[in-house]
């Protein structure tokens, strides 16, 4: 087959970029890491809310699929590898730190109603506190500190959803999921937003 | 208004934000203000969420990773992938249009070292004239530096024009080989477009 000369990364989808760096090429491994540092970091940083601690794990994500690059399947989207990595160094992360795992929404494992209920935690004041403090910021911030807020399973599912625009099929991969779980999350966690939308335009 | 067809379902809400909504969700929405509300919320709440700013790591990113990545089976062929049939076939027209230039200047200069004089004679008067100007300005020009024993050769060639043509002939040679290799030196015509 003939070939040419790399003269434009652009031009490249992922598989070619991954089939070059596992033969060698440190120019490949520079440009799979300027494709995605930014989504990578966002998305952990949206997680953990630490800018170094993010900074750290998203650079161990980055360490560890570049150094199993070999083992890179090219069926599967490289995309889900690395939100799949980045996702679990997240999680791993805020269950090492026990973070705050507030529930606006109750377990994530609730199916009935009632069982959402019981074990929502009734944090109607400290909403109504929260909502006062941030009355007079912008709504993106505001939104922003709201998926803060979410259960980290919600979390990372809306995050993928809606900020990374990935569809629901490759969440359920990236995060190992039941098609019907992840949208199920999804739905919850759009839901809280909505309400805290809602109360917003109340005011 | 009441209604009483079922609220949506979070599957139709779905299709509310990927604009492909049921016609049972579209005929509902109609006339249920709380599920317009929650329809409009929803694609706020989406909108805000895709418009949220990239957080950026540290300049300093990339480069701590690679200081601990190990670049593996490390080779020294240049980067290379499949072209596409659009650069080869500008590769073809380059190729074409070079390799028929090459032998035309070839051709005429093999035929003027066998037909030395219809080669001098094929000129016309005006353009002898004006070469023998420029080529006794050279001979002046050249003289008082190549006026040196080692240099004894250049004088021969100045003194005597028809010797210098299988030099010509060989520094055309090599004009064209050097094109030749310019040409894999040359870039491609960009494409943006990400498969
Ligand atoms: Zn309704």
């Amino acid at each position: 087959m003939s070939e040419r000369p790399v003269t434009d990364w652009r031009e490249l989808v992922d598989q070619d970029v991954v089939r070059l760096a596992a033969l060698g090429h440190e120019a490949a491994y520079r440009e799979l890491i300027r494709r995605y540092e930014r989504p990578v970091f966002s998305l952990i940083y949206r997680m953990v809310r630490d800018r170094e601690l993010a900074e750290d794990l998203a650079q161990e994500t980055f360490i560890k699929v570049l150094n199993a690059i070999d083992s890179y399947r090219p069926e599967y989207k490289f995309s889900s590898w690395i939100f799949k990595i980045a996702n679990n160094a997240a999680i791993d992360q805020l269950r090492r730190r026990s973070l705050d795992t507030l529930s606006l929404d109750g377990s994530p494992h609730a199916e009935s109603a009632e069982a959402i209920e019981a074990t929502t935690l009734q944090v109607g004041d400290d909403r109504e506190s929260q909502l006062d403090e941030v009355a007079n910021r912008e709504l993106g911030a505001m939104i922003e500190e709201a998926i803060g807020q979410l259960r980290p399973e919600y979390r990372n599912c809306i995050l993928l959803r809606h900020v990374e625009g990935r569809p629901y099929e490759e969440i359920a991969e990236i995060l190992d999921l039941p098609l019907g779980t992840v949208k199920t999350y999804i739905h919850r966690a759009r839901n809280e937003l909505r309400i805290l939308l809602a109360a917003v335009r109340d005011e | 208004m009441m209604t009483t067809a079922a609220h949506l379902t979070t599957d139709e809400l779905d299709a509310f934000l990927e604009d492909h909504p049921t016609p049972r969700a579209t005929s509902h929405l109609a006339t249920c203000a709380e599920c317009q509300m929650m329809v409009t919320l929803d694609r706020e709440v989406v909108y805000h969420l895709g418009a949220l700013p990239e957080h950026v790591p540290s300049y300093r990113f990339a480069d701590g990773v690679m200081a601990r990545v190990t670049v593996g089976h490390p080779v020294s062929a240049p980067v290379v992938v499949p072209a596409t049939p659009r650069a080869l076939a500008a590769r073809r027209r380059v190729l074409v249009a070079g390799g028929l230039t090459g032998a035309a200047v070839a051709g005429a200069f093999g035929w003027a070292i066998l037909n030395p004089a219809a080669a001098l004679g094929f000129a016309s008067p005006a353009l002898q004239q004006g070469g023998h100007a420029l080529w006794a300005g050279m001979q002046v020009g050249l003289s008082s530096a190549v006026d040196q024993p080692v240099l004894a050769w250049v004088t021969d060639m100045v003194a005597a024009p028809m010797r210098a043509i299988p030099i010509l002939v060989g520094a055309a040679g090599a004009y064209a080989l050097a094109l030749t290799g310019m040409r894999h030196l040359l870039t491609e015509p960009a494409h943006h477009a990400r498969g």
